[in-house]
Order: structure tokens, then C-alpha cells, then sequence
């Protein structure tokens, strides 16, 4: 009797040990609320904000991870070379994980006092800036000035506040790391309606420089849109295109003292009458500032250092700029560009070299047919890649000044071009998956879904040479990844549940 | 829980006690346990049962032996189940749930019997906000060691043996067209119990009833699965060992 | 003669070198002549300082006819040069330009176009340059103070002033500065207290010295030692800087005998800011005044001067002046010193009117601005007292000779073709000129006859037999004389200027789409600036005196002021532009406009 009652007590004892330590971690009973996913160098991360957590797919090899996150993301980005993923979250802080082949590594962490909704990245990824931007929210008192500036090497975040002039920083833009007014520095601009912030990120704590572009009793609103630093005459300028203003604001440096932000001169160069779009090529006889003038419509060659506009109209509607080098027949690089509108029926071709001199003689329009849209340029080759209609493509060659058409069977969905340039990849509403090959125009492609309707975004992993069909889910995650060439049935992977792999080690 | 169940058992058992063999008009008495407890009061218990039980049904009419454990044990056991591996957890929110037993062990020599049982069980939770559902129905064919106490009118026994589950895996939401994450159709497992059986009606006490008996039982098991992946169509959930003990209580006859 | 023309050439006389060319002394003879006197040069030429200049069959005297003596003795105001409202400085490399509406003035380097802007007190309307530095004055307006600033430093030095001021000028030797109030300048509302009074400020030491000076100064202007010299209606204020020590009130010669006819009347200064002559409506003659004496004197001309200008000072004939006295056809030097006999020089029958003198003071241009005039100049070669015609195509308004001496610029403006250019033609002698005058001469019929009919005169005159004339006029009459000159329809309308070449007396008109002004001259060339007129915009450019070719560069905005900075070889010239703009180009033809637009908003970058 005593051996039954022992048994029983050591059973119902062991049982309600059992009770008490079969806790459930947490984060099952949340959902996943899986953000956009993120698309890296080799990997896709998907922030699974209900999580919290970090989930990482290798389409290469198909690989999971998933790392948990110490708080709630809110805002994700991913650094121009797709090798960092800065992450916001909401304690606030911030965390900057570098990915490398087995996925993101937690580097440091950082707490933040304000809370941000837009990241702006230096583009050799040692520094961001996070700010407001407008999208952030959350907390009870906003102040949508502040701006942080993160050194994502040392891990250091400085805090601040811009001056504000009845505006908030609209857009940040940074610019290359350059020696600017006799020392090294790297040069942000927080761009507000009437004015702009300069602001240096090598010396974060150093006040800002603001610059208005128009007088004190005007009340229109210039609000700059953006900022190129190139090359101009005597050191680097940088120069500045505002929506509702007619000239291109040249900021010249004279000198300045590190650690100070060096206060910048202004030049308005005129431009026409609202410019839409410029660039900064160093052409022949020096540098010079081309502007796309819709309203002529042409572009005029503005020389920096004297303010001589030269304006040459284009038969065809023109409104953005891509510059571009293509070797000539006696070997030497020139520069080119081309011009275009979105809606209208070709491009223009312009030598940038001949244009001031020769004018519309260097001018050369190229009607597609079709309302042009979407014009994204090749990179790697003298080549872009343009729709026309909803299910045209069409392959520009710059060199051979030609237009290639390609029909697909059904209005294309969405269109990537490989970083390397060697492909494009698009998706059709017919649920058809197709990969060109920019040199070739040979496509391979493949169905992808039995109902194309479920192809939420097409992902292009590069350094993985796959690609991601996200389809939509309202659970678990769906995929179907295949490798970007040669694609073929057998090679296509699907996943239904992807965010449940490896469920049971979490 | 337990109280319900029994009640339930009870109303369950009580056609299946009716429908039960009757026990011959000569069954064995009471009587015939209890002489033969006097006889023999410190020989080996399921000895001196046996033969008394023996002589018993051998003086009863010939298809049945008074006093002797018949070869049939039927029970109907409910408990709760464990699961050892913490990645349960990504199916229910508690590691443990119920299972319900069915088994039938018939003796084939002295105290061993070979016994067959089927049992199932489940659990329902939600992962990430959507349904889960987890089965186990597997059968156990058990070598039974049965050691009776007949002046207590208890008896405890081991069972051991292999088990064959069917497992079902549900994690929710829309998983397209292989939603279940499942195994293969049935998977092999062991399983090991010790029980402890109450026969408040039977033989020891109540001579008329002959071999019937009707009891009580608690049993306590460990089921090991050996399961190894879990994947459908390229998911991998991970590894997941439903391995784990449980105890059960439960209703028993035999006859 | 405008005042505001005036100027300009004025200052040029007065800060002229004195070095002239040294002359024999006797008249009509050169140095390097291939004449002696017009009997040495060929039929039709004048011997003119030396070498023989074709003047035409006609030879000197034969003057157009005159329709007859206008009453009116005044020549028409010349329109002035568009005064800007912020008239810029130039330094040395750095033109300085105040904002006032930002309280700042910029700084602007014209060889590395990049602005500095520095925060001034309120309202600088007045900048000035220190001389031979980048250094600049500036009144401010608002504030009534004078902001000392340099572009190298970073500080400026503020001066308040003891009453409101709204001019401010800078001496010769950069030390002193001088605030005044020009009544010509004078805002609703403002406060005009300080109209007699004047404050010299000394730089160096920044001691204040209030100075009263004589009513309603007009000009400042400068001796080549320092002195300042008022030009007030009481006559002209002397100020000797360097004697001041505190308050002071300065000496002021009056410039005519009747204080009260003081007003309206056109004063010169000599360079070295001893003598005044002046010249006033109804007078015939000049008033010259010895400032260290301070007693005027009336010079008797016979008529009534239309122009006066001071020649450069002559080794041998001292200070003297050109008096212009159109009504009596002849022009007067008058020495000033008192010593020497006034000399006329007959100028025949042309009805010159205005002169400009060169600043090396051998040449002078005479011409005649009005407007029912045919075009007409001369020049004048001195000492010779040579006059030869200058064969300009259109009316010249104005003029003004370079500083090197060797080219003059008329300026043309548009006038209406319907000058009568035809004279009337010879009556014969027994006509009744009453009855001539009652009766519509020949000429008239063949207005009347409008191309149809080609009666001859005879016939015309019939209808008119109902008048109770005298002998119908005698017929064949002859074509009407043409006058030397006849201005081109076409051209006349036109703007425009003339080069005129000093020694040589040719002259190569130059039009232009819009009235060229701001005339400022630069070594070997001279800069104007045109606002936009129809299709053609607005332009600067610069015609180069050697060879009398223009080369222009557009401009993006209506030009308002020109200068000069000779340091970097560049000339400029502010813009109207709500941020304000300034182009440079370089002094001589090649190069390119380079223009820095928004230093207004340099002063917004903070």
C-alpha cells in the first residue's frame, strides 16, 4: 500500500513539476506580423515585428535563422552595399547588424531619445543619419527636428536638434566622404522647404550651417528636392535643385576649419524656367551643369563658375536626365546622356561633350512608339531598359542608338535589373517568371504559381544568384525561389510556411 | 477533470459490464478467495491465489475457473500525456494533454499477458495567432507482467513493448497545398508503464463474482518516439520528439 | 548740360594727371605738323594741330543755313544715366554692394567670385571704398552710423554719427570720410535736419568732426591735396580735413556776386580745388571765383554761355575755362587767374552748343544737342584753337572723351525723321517777303499735289491767284539746297553712339538696339550697359577705343550700375535681380561673363 501511495504522490508530484516548468516562451502566442522583407547580398530578411525577431532565408541554400530581437522593430534598413541592416526598434534604440554568410550578426546597440521613421545612409555605409522624416510615431511629444547621427564603425550615436526654420528636414542626403575647405569631411544635408541644414558627419557635434534660398519676406515655397556634389572649378561644389525655383543653387566652399562646418557660398546659376532634373558630367571643356527643362523643352549647359546658360530645345518632351560614357570611334571617352520623359514617345540621346557648341545638332531624339515609362539604366553597360505599355519592354542601346521591343503575354507585374547588369528579371500578371539576358535578349522563363494572382514582389538576391517570389500570405510565409538563370520547373522551390522553419528550436 | 471522467468511465463501463459474460451460475463466491487466503497467509500472494483460484473455476463449470484472473483485461484509461521536448511548446501552450487509452491484454501464461491498446490523443493551441492541432494515435502491443494482490484486491503491472504511432501536425493558417506538416504514415515507438489496479469488485471481496472483476487503475508511462524530422515540402520545423511520460487513470475489467 | 552727365566727365577732368602735352605756345603750330597753318594743307583742309583734315569744299564757315534763331537759348536736358538705387563700391578686387533690406553688405571678389556678407547696422544704403584697398565705408541709413569694413577681417567698426545723413563719400586719401545730406535724395517722411550740416569722419583715428557747410550741398568734390569742396547753393564749402579739430564751420566762397541767384546754376571746380567759374541762366558770362581769395568775379562773354568746362591746368596758361556761347557762334577760354586776355575762337556758323574736354586738355569735342538742329560737331585742337568738323551721322546728346584722351563717346538717342532738313529755298529779291509769308511759298504746291499732278510751279501758283499777292514768285526756283549732313530716316529712330577718333577727327557711329548708359571707361576701352528692348536682352558691352570694335556679352537681368576693378582687371556691372547679381568680365575682349547671382541670400546663410 505505502509502495502504491509512494508511487502515486512521486507521480503527482512530478506532475505538477511538469505544470510549473512547461512555461511557453512568449513569443508563440504573438503573431508574426512579418514586415517587407529586406533584401540583402546574399540573404532575404524578414523583421517579424510581432515577434520580436529577425528571420533570415538563404535562397541559395534555402537556410532559416531566426534571431530574436530585444524589442519591437520599427523601422529596418539596408546599407547601400547590402552588407549592414540598421534596425530601429521601439524601446527606442537602434541595432546594426552586419550579414555575412551565415546570416546577421549583432555588431552593437545603441539607445536613442527620439523616435525616427527615415534612415539616410552615407554611401560608404560607415555613418547614417536617422530622422523624422514624417513617418514616425508613437510618442507623445514629437520633436521632428531632432536628427541622430549614428558612426556605425566606432558605435557612437550624437543626438540633435536642427534649426528649424518653419520646416522639418524633408529628405537627408549625404554625400561622400571628400576634403572639403581644406579638411576631410562628410557632408549631410537635411533638405526643408526654403531652406536647407549642412550639417558635417565627421564632426557631429559641430553647429549646422543653414543656408535659406530665398529672401526673408518671400513666402513661395522653394523647397529643394536635390543635392549633387561635384567637381567645379576651384573644389568641390555642391549644387542644388529646388521644385518652384528657376535656378540651381551652386554652394561653393572657400575655407573652413575641421571640425567646424565650413559655411558654403551661394551662386544661383539660372536654369531655365523650373528645372526638373540635372546632372554634373565634367565634359570636355570642363565642368559643367546640365538641366532638364521641361517647359522649353530642352536642357541648358550652365557653366558653373561663370553662370553662361546656353539652352538648346529637344524635339521630344524631356524631363530627367541619365548621364552616361561611351567610348567615341577615336577611342576617347565621351559623354553622353539621355533624356526622357515619362509619357512620351521616345528618348533623346544627347553628346554632352558637342552640346554647347553644336547645340540640336548634338541632340539625336529616338522614337519608341508607346508612352514611355519607367527608364532605369544597365549598370555596366551603355544600355537601359525602359516599359512601354503594360507589357513592353524595351532594351535602349546607347552605342547603337537603337530600341528593341519585347512583348510579354501579359501586363508585367514588376521588373528588376541585375546590380551586375547582366540580366533583367521580370514577372507577369499570368503568374510567369522571366529572366533576360541584357547581351543576348535571350529570356528564359518559367510559371511560377498555379495562381499568379499570389505574387505579392519579386526579389532579386545577387550575391545568392536567386531570386524570391514573395507570395501573399496571411500566416506563415510563402516563397518560391529560383536560381536567375536558367530557369526551369525543376529548379523552382516553394515554401508554404517559410516562417515555420525551424519553429520547434525557438 | 478527473471526476467528470470518472463519472463518464462509470456511465461508458456500465453497458460494457452488462455486457460482460455472465459468470456462470456456480461463479465463484467470495468464499472461495477467502478460504483459500486463510490456508495459505504467507505464501507468495499471486501463488496462493492462483491455485485457490484455480481449483476454483476447475470446480466451477468447465469453461471458467473460480477465483482465478481471468485471461481478458479490458480497461478504458484517460490521462494526461508530456511532452519532454520544449519545441511542443510551438504547438499548444501547455506540454501536457490528455490522452485516452483503450486496452485489452489477454494472459497467455501465469502472470504474462499480451496486451493490445489503442490509444489517442491531442492538443489544440496557436501558434503566431493561428490554429494548431496535434494527434497521436498510436497502438501499443505490450508484454503484460501482472502481479495480483488478492486479500487487498490490488495488483500492479508492468507493461512494455512497441508502439506504432500515426502522428498529425497542424500549425494553421493557409500553408497552400500541403498544409499538415507531417511524418510518415506511422512511425515506431516504445513504450513502458506501471499501473496499479484497484479491483474494488472482484473475486477478493465479492465471491459470487467469480473471475469478473472491476476496478480501478492508475498507470503511469514513458513513451519514447523515434521520430526524426519533420519537414513538408522543404519546411523544416525542426527536430521534434514527442517522447515523454504520462499517467493515466482509468476503469478496468476483467474477465 | 546735365548735371548728372556732368559728373562723370567732370570727375574725369578733375582727377585728370596733369601732365599735358608740352606746347610750343604760339598759336597754329604743331609739333610734329605737316602743316604750319590751312596755307600749308591742300584746298579743303584744314590745318588742325598740325596735320591737314579734309573738311569739304565749303571749307571752315560754311556752315549749314539756318532756318532761323530759336529763342529758346538752353539746350533740351539731357536724360541722364540710370541712377541705380544701390550704387556699388569698387575696391581693389572686391566690389562691395550693400543689401539693405538684409542690414548687410557683400563683398564680392571679383577674381574668385565667392561673396562674404557682413552684418552692418540698419539699412546701408551708401558704400564707399577706402582708396587703393578693399576697405569699405558704409552709411548706414537706419541707424545713422558709418560701419568701417574689411573683408580680410572679421570686424567692423561702427561709427554713430550725430545726426541723420544720406550721403556719404570718401576722400582722395582714404582717411577721411564724409556724411552729408543731398537733398536730392530725400524720402517722404525723412529727417532732413542735417541739411547744412556735415560730419568728417578720420579713419584712422575714428575722431568725428561736424562741420556746417552751406545750404542744400549738391556735390562733394575733391582736390587733388585732400580739401573738399561743397557745392552748396551758398557757394562752395571748403573743408581742409587735416586742419579740422572738432566742430567747425566751413569756409564757403560764394560763387556769384547775387546771393540770391545762386540756385540753378551750373559750377566747376578745378582740379587742385583753387578756382570755381559757374555759369547761370541769363548771364552773359562766367563768374569766376578764387577760392583762397573768395571774391567773385564777372567775366564779360557777350552772350549767354552754354556750357562751361575747366580745362587741365597749362604750364603756361594756367587755369582757364571753356565757355561754350552758342548764340554768338564762337566759344571763350577764359583764364581763371585773371592773368591773360579771354580768347575767342569763331566757330562759323555752327550752332555748337555743349563741349566735353579731354583730360589731357589738347582736344576738345563741341557739338550741339538740340533737338531741332541738324546733327553737328567739331573738334577743337588746343592751344592751336583749330577747329575741324566732325562729321557725326545723328544729334548727339551727350559726350564724353576717355582718360587717355584719344577718343570721344557721343551719345545718340532716337529722334523723330521729321526734322525739317530742307531748308526753305532762296527767294528772289524781289519778292515780297511779307507777302511770301502770307502767301504759301512754291514748296507748298508741291506738297498739295500729292504725286498726281506734276504742274510746275507756275501752275500751282495759279489757285492761289485769288490772294491778292504780289508778282507770282519767280519760277524755277531750283531744287532745295540740301544741308551737308542728312540724318537716314532709318537711322534716325535708332539709338546709338559715336566713337570719335581726336586726332583724326573720323567718327564711326555705332547703333544700338537700346539706349546704351553707364558709361565707364577702363584702359584702352570703354564698358556701357543696354536694358533688354524687345527680343534682345539685356547686355554689357565693351567697345574698345584702339579699334573702335564693340564685342557684347548678355546679361541675365537688367543692368543697374558699372565699374571697374582695375586690380584684378575686371569690370562689373550690378544686375536687377531680387537676389542680386553682378557680372564680371575681364578688361580686355577675350574671356568670358562670369556672373554670381543671390549674394542677398549669402546674407541668409547662417
Amino acid at each position: 500500500m505505502t509502495r502504491a501511495l509512494r508511487a502515486s504522490a512521486a507521480l503527482a508530484l512530478w506532475a505538477a513539476l511538469c505544470a510549473l516548468a512547461c512555461d511557453r516562451p512568449p513569443g508563440f502566442d504573438r503573431p508574426l506580423d512579418a514586415a517587407e522583407p529586406l533584401v540583402l547580398d546574399r540573404h532575404v530578411v524578414w523583421p517579424l515585428v510581432g515577434q520580436p525577431a529577425l528571420f533570415t532565408l538563404d535562397p541559395a541554400t534555402m537556410a532559416t535563422r531566426f534571431d530574436p530581437l530585444p524589442a519591437r522593430p520599427v523601422l529596418s534598413a539596408v546599407s547601400p552595399d547590402r552588407g549592414g541592416l540598421l534596425v530601429l526598434d521601439d524601446r527606442p534604440a537602434l541595432s546594426w547588424f552586419r550579414v555575412d554568410a551565415a546570416g546577421p550578426e549583432a555588431v552593437f546597440e545603441a539607445e536613442l531619445t527620439g523616435r525616427y521613421g527615415r534612415i539616410a545612409f552615407a554611401p560608404d555605409q560607415r555613418r547614417a543619419v536617422l530622422f523624422h522624416g514624417g513617418g514616425s510615431a508613437g510618442a507623445v511629444l514629437q520633436n521632428p527636428n531632432q536628427v541622430a547621427i549614428v558612426d556605425l564603425e566606432a558605435g557612437r550615436v550624437v543626438e540633435r536638434t536642427l534649426r528649424s526654420f518653419g520646416d522639418v528636414p524633408r529628405a537627408i542626403v549625404v554625400s561622400a566622404e571628400a576634403a572639403i575647405a581644406g579638411s576631410p569631411r562628410q557632408l549631410a544635408w537635411a533638405l526643408s522647404d526654403r531652406y536647407l541644414a549642412l550639417f558635417d558627419l565627421a564632426a557631429p557635434e559641430a553647429e549646422e550651417v543653414i543656408v535659406h534660398l530665398t529672401l526673408a519676406g518671400d513666402t513661395r515655397s522653394v523647397a529643394p528636392t536635390e543635392v549633387t556634389l561635384a567637381e567645379a572649378g576651384d573644389g568641390l561644389a555642391a549644387f542644388v535643385r529646388a521644385s518652384g525655383a528657376d535656378d540651381i543653387f551652386a554652394l561653393g566652399f572657400t575655407d573652413g576649419q575641421p571640425g567646424v562646418v565650413p559655411r558654403p557660398y551661394l551662386n544661383q546659376l539660372p536654369a531655365g524656367q523650373r528645372p526638373s532634373d540635372f546632372a554634373v558630367v565634367e565634359v570636355e571643356a570642363g565642368p559643367r551643369v546640365f538641366a532638364v527643362e521641361p517647359a522649353l523643352p530642352g536642357v541648358s549647359v550652365i557653366e558653373p563658375t561663370t553662370a553662361g546658360r546656353v539652352a538648346v530645345t529637344s524635339d521630344l518632351p524631356v524631363s530627367e536626365i541619365l548621364p552616361f560614357e561611351a567610348p567615341r570611334e577615336d577611342g576617347s571617352t565621351g559623354h553622353f546622356a539621355l533624356l526622357w520623359q515619362t509619357g512620351a514617345a521616345g528618348v533623346v540621346f544627347a553628346d554632352l561633350d558637342a552640346l554647347e557648341e553644336h547645340r540640336g545638332r548634338a541632340l539625336t531624339p529616338l522614337v519608341i512608339g508607346g508612352a514611355l515609362t519607367h527608364v532605369r539604366p544597365i549598370p555596366g553597360r551603355r544600355a537601359a531598359v525602359a516599359r512601354s505599355g503594360p507589357s513592353r519592354v524595351v532594351m535602349l542601346d546607347f552605342d547603337a542608338r537603337t530600341a528593341t521591343p519585347l512583348d510579354a503575354d501579359s501586363p508585367i507585374q514588376s521588373l528588376i535589373v541585375a546590380p551586375e547588369g547582366d540580366a533583367i528579371f521580370l514577372h507577369t500578371e499570368l503568374g510567369s517568371l522571366a529572366a533576360l539576358a541584357t547581351d543576348t535578349l535571350i529570356a528564359s522563363t518559367v510559371p511560377l504559381t498555379d495562381a499568379p494572382a499570389d505574387v505579392e514582389r519579386l526579389l532579386h538576391v545577387p550575391g545568392a544568384r536567386r531570386l524570391v517570389a514573395v507570395l501573399y500570405d496571411e500566416a506563415h510565409g510563402r516563397v518560391v525561389v529560383s536560381p536567375d538563370a536558367e530557369l526551369s520547373p525543376e529548379a523552382l522551390r516553394r515554401r508554404d510556411g517559410l516562417f515555420l522553419d525551424g519553429v520547434f528550436d525557438r | 477533470m478527473s471526476r467528470s471522467m470518472i463519472l463518464l468511465a462509470l456511465l461508458l463501463a456500465a453497458p460494457a459490464l452488462g455486457q460482460t459474460p455472465e459468470a456462470p451460475a456456480g461463479a465463484q463466491t467470495p468464499d472461495a478467495p477467502a478460504e483459500a487466503a486463510p490456508e495459505a497467509p504467507a505464501a507468495p500472494a499471486p501463488e496462493a491465489s492462483a491455485e485457490p483460484a484455480t481449483e476454483a473455476v476447475e470446480t466451477a463449470a468447465p469453461a471458467r475457473r473460480r477465483g482465478r484472473d481471468d485471461t481478458v483485461h479490458i480497461a478504458m484509461r484517460w490521462g494526461m500525456r508530456l511532452h519532454l521536448d520544449p519545441a511542443f511548446d510551438a504547438v499548444a501552450d501547455d506540454r501536457n494533454h490528455l490522452a485516452i487509452e483503450i486496452a485489452v491484454d489477454v494472459r497467455l501464461w501465469h502472470r504474462l499477458a499480451l496486451g493490445l491498446s489503442f490509444t489517442g490523443s491531442g492538443a489544440q493551441g496557436e501558434l503566431y495567432g493561428h490554429d494548431t492541432a496535434w494527434q497521436d494515435n498510436s497502438l501499443f502491443l505490450a508484454a503484460v507482467y501482472r502481479h495480483r494482490f488478492p486479500g487487498l484486491g490490488l495488483a500492479t503491472y508492468g507493461r512494455l513493448g512497441p508502439t506504432v504511432h500515426w502522428y498529425d501536425l497542424t500549425l494553421g493558417g493557409d500553408l497552400g497545398p500541403g498544409e499538415q506538416i507531417e511524418r510518415d504514415p506511422w512511425q515506431f515507438g516504445a513504450r513502458a508503464a506501471i499501473g496499479l489496479e484497484f479491483w474494488p469488485i472482484s473475486p477478493d471481496y465479492i465471491r459470487r463474482m467469480g473471475a469478473f472483476g472491476f476496478g480501478v487503475v492508475l498507470e503511469g508511462y514513458y513513451d519514447q518516439a523515434f521520430v526524426g524530422d519533420w519537414t513538408d515540402g522543404g519546411v523544416d520545423p525542426g527536430p521534434f520528439d514527442p517522447s515523454g511520460p504520462g499517467w493515466s487513470l482509468g476503469v478496468i475489467s476483467r474477465f | 548740360m546735365s548735371r548728372r552727365y556732368l559728373i562723370p566727365a567732370l570727375a574725369l577732368a578733375l582727377a585728370a594727371c596733369d601732365a599735358s602735352d608740352g606746347d610750343e605756345g604760339a598759336d597754329f603750330v604743331g609739333d610734329a605738323g605737316l602743316c604750319v597753318d590751312d596755307d600749308g594743307c591742300p584746298e579743303g583742309a584744314v590745318c588742325f594741330d598740325g596735320r591737314c583734315v579734309f573738311q569739304g569744299a565749303g571749307g571752315p564757315g560754311d556752315g549749314p543755313a539756318e532756318p532761323g534763331d530759336d529763342p529758346d537759348p538752353a539746350p533740351p536736358e539731357v536724360e541722364e544715366e540710370l541712377a541705380p538705387a544701390i550704387r556699388p563700391a569698387a575696391g581693389r578686387s572686391v566690389v562691395w554692394v550693400a543689401a539693405p533690406e538684409t542690414d548687410r553688405v557683400a563683398a564680392i571678389d571679383g577674381a574668385a567670385l565667392t561673396v562674404r556678407v557682413i552684418e552692418v547696422g540698419d539699412a546701408p544704403t551708401a558704400v564707399a571704398t577706402r582708396a587703393g584697398t578693399d576697405v569699405a565705408v558704409v552709411l548706414c541709413r537706419g541707424s545713422d552710423e558709418v560701419i568701417v569694413v574689411d573683408p580680410a577681417g572679421d570686424g567692423v567698426e561702427s561709427h554713430r554719427l550725430p545726426g541723420h545723413f544720406n550721403a556719404l563719400d570718401v576722400g582722395p586719401g582714404g582717411r577721411f570720410a564724409y556724411a552729408w545730406f543731398d537733398l536730392g535724395d530725400l524720402r517722404p517722411g525723412e529727417d532732413a535736419s542735417a541739411v547744412q550740416d556735415a560730419v568728417v569722419l578720420d579713419l584712422d583715428d575714428g575722431r568725428q568732426h561736424p562741420v556746417t557747410i552751406g545750404f542744400g550741398p549738391r556735390a562733394l568734390r575733391f582736390a587733388a591735396d585732400g580739401t573738399a569742396l561743397f557745392v552748396t547753393d551758398d557757394g562752395v564749402s571748403i573743408i581742409r580735413p587735416a586742419q579740422l579739430d572738432g566742430p567747425a564751420v566751413a569756409p564757403t566762397v560764394p560763387t556769384v556776386p547775387d546771393i540770391f541767384s545762386l540756385a540753378d546754376r551750373e559750377v566747376a571746380l578745378s582740379a587742385d580745388g583753387r578756382y570755381a567759374a559757374s555759369r547761370g541762366p541769363g548771364e552773359a558770362g562766367i563768374t569766376v571765383v578764387d577760392l583762397f581769395e573768395g571774391v567773385p568775379r564777372f567775366v564779360d562773354l557777350g552772350a549767354e554761355p552754354t556750357d562751361l568746362d575747366l580745362l587741365p591746368p597749362d604750364p603756361d596758361r594756367g587755369h582757364r575755362a571753356l565757355v561754350m556761347l552758342r548764340e554768338a557762334r564762337r566759344l571763350a577760354l577764359v583764364p581763371l587767374d585773371g592773368v591773360g586776355e579771354v580768347r575767342f575762337v569763331e566757330l562759323g556758323d555752327r550752332p555748337l552748343g555743349s563741349a566735353a574736354v579731354s583730360p589731357t586738355g589738347d582736344r576738345a569735342v563741341l557739338y550741339a544737342t538740340r533737338p531741332d538742329h541738324p546733327p553737328a560737331a567739331a573738334l577743337l585742337a588746343l592751344p592751336g584753337g583749330a577747329v575741324i568738323d566732325v562729321p557725326l551721322r545723328k544729334r548727339a546728346r551727350v559726350g564724353a572723351i576717355d582718360p587717355a584722351g584719344g577718343v570721344a563717346w557721343i551719345l545718340h538717342g532716337p529722334e523723330s525723321p521729321e526734322v525739317p532738313i530742307e531748308p526753305p529755298p532762296e527767294l528772289p529779291e524781289d519778292a515780297g517777303l511779307e507777302d511770301a509769308a502770307l502767301d504759301p511759298p512754291a514748296e507748298d504746291a508741291g506738297v498739295d499735289d500729292a504725286g498726281v499732278d506734276d504742274a510746275g510751279p507756275e501752275d500751282a501758283a495759279m489757285p492761289d491767284a485769288g490772294l491778292d499777292a504780289g508778282p507770282p514768285a519767280e519760277p524755277d526756283a531750283g531744287p532745295p539746297i540740301a544741308t551737308r549732313i542728312v540724318v537716314d530716316p532709318d537711322l534716325a529712330g535708332r539709338h546709338g553712339y559715336s566713337l570719335v577718333d581726336l586726332d583724326t577727327g573720323f567718327v564711326k557711329l555705332q547703333t544700338t538696339a537700346a539706349e546704351p548708359y553707364g558709361l565707364t571707361f577702363a584702359p584702352g576701352a570703354a564698358f556701357v550697359a543696354f536694358p533688354r528692348v524687345g527680343g534682345v536682352g539685356p547686355a554689357l558691352q565693351r567697345i574698345d577705343l584702339v579699334r573702335f570694335d564693340s564685342r557684347s556679352w548678355l546679361l541675365g537681368s537688367a543692368p543697374e550700375a558699372l565699374g571697374v576693378l582695375p586690380a584684378v582687371d575686371r569690370a562689373f556691372v550690378t544686375q536687377d535681380h531680387p537676389t542680386g547679381r553682378i557680372s564680371f568680365v575681364p578688361l580686355d575682349a577675350d574671356g568670358r561673363v562670369r556672373t554670381l547671382t543671390g549674394y542677398a541670400l549669402d546674407g541668409r546663410i547662417e
